[in-house]
């Protein structure tokens, strides 16, 4: 009984392990935005008005 | 033993549900509108101090709050621009920004409405994205839409996104969620504050 529950908890530690490390993976290697974030910023202060 | 076991694949389905997460937007130290992005994108807050490259005589631009998925090429931000008050000049501001970040802007779309209480104008299109990466250039193909909406007195909403086209199928539902969680602060509350 002792040892399921173990088996069920460290199934339960795995999954949440796996989900999270796969997702920090992916969040740092998207670099795509950073050209754009900047050219948002830098348009912002050089925009004068209409 | 089988109780427990239900009860952890509860707990873990539970955790793994996508649900919102909101975030207040703040002008001058005061709320001015709530949003909402599906849970498991990453959100990131910029305060005025916070963004890089202001030159000097310019007042700080407002913060910046951009959010993406963990899988998929896009950018999406939100921000108020308080050098523009009506939606005349946020056309001539869309316009200016695309020609200043983009190729062969191809404008395609164009609506207008009334979305909790605020007027909006809705632009979408398409445009070529010059991303520089390891001494090279790529021209990439992106879609693009902008909402522009009133959240209060002062200052234009901005809502832009920028994606890949299998971005944009991928998460279309989810960005026009987001765009439609767009509610201002009412003033009774603002003036609580």
């Amino acid at each position: 009984m002792r040892r399921r529950i173990a088996y069920a908890i460290g199934l339960l530690i795995c999954l949440v392990a796996l989900s999270c490390s796969s997702q920090m993976i992916q969040t740092g290697t998207n670099t795509w935005d950073i050209g754009i974030r900047s050219g948002v910023t830098s348009h912002y202060y050089s925009y004068s008005g209409p | 033993m089988r109780w427990i076991l239900g009860l952890l694949m509860v707990l873990l389905f539970t955790g793994s549900t996508p649900v919102a997460q909101s975030f207040l937007y703040e002008l001058d130290g005061k709320p001015l509108f709530s949003m909402s992005h599906p849970l498991g994108w990453s959100v990131v807050v910029e305060r005025s101090e916070e963004l890089a490259a202001k030159p000097d005589g310019h007042a700080l631009m407002p913060t910046l709050i951009t959010a993406r998925p963990s899988v998929g090429q896009l950018w999406y931000g939100i921000w108020v621009c308080d050098k523009i008050d009506d939606f005349d000049d946020a056309q001539h501001y869309l316009a200016s920004l695309t020609e200043h970040v983009f190729d062969n802007v191809t404008p395609s779309k164009f609506e207008t409405g009334v979305y909790n209480g605020m007027d909006v104008r809705y632009y979408e299109g398409t445009a070529v994205y010059l991303r520089s990466e390891a001494n090279a250039t790529h021209r990439e193909n992106v879609d693009f839409f902008a909402a522009f909406f009133k959240p209060g007195d002062k200052g234009m909403g901005i809502a832009l996104y920028v994606g890949l086209p299998s971005a944009t199928e991928r998460y279309r539902d989810a960005l026009a969620q987001s765009l439609q969680s767009i509610r201002p602060v009412v003033a009774a509350v603002r003036s609580y504050e």
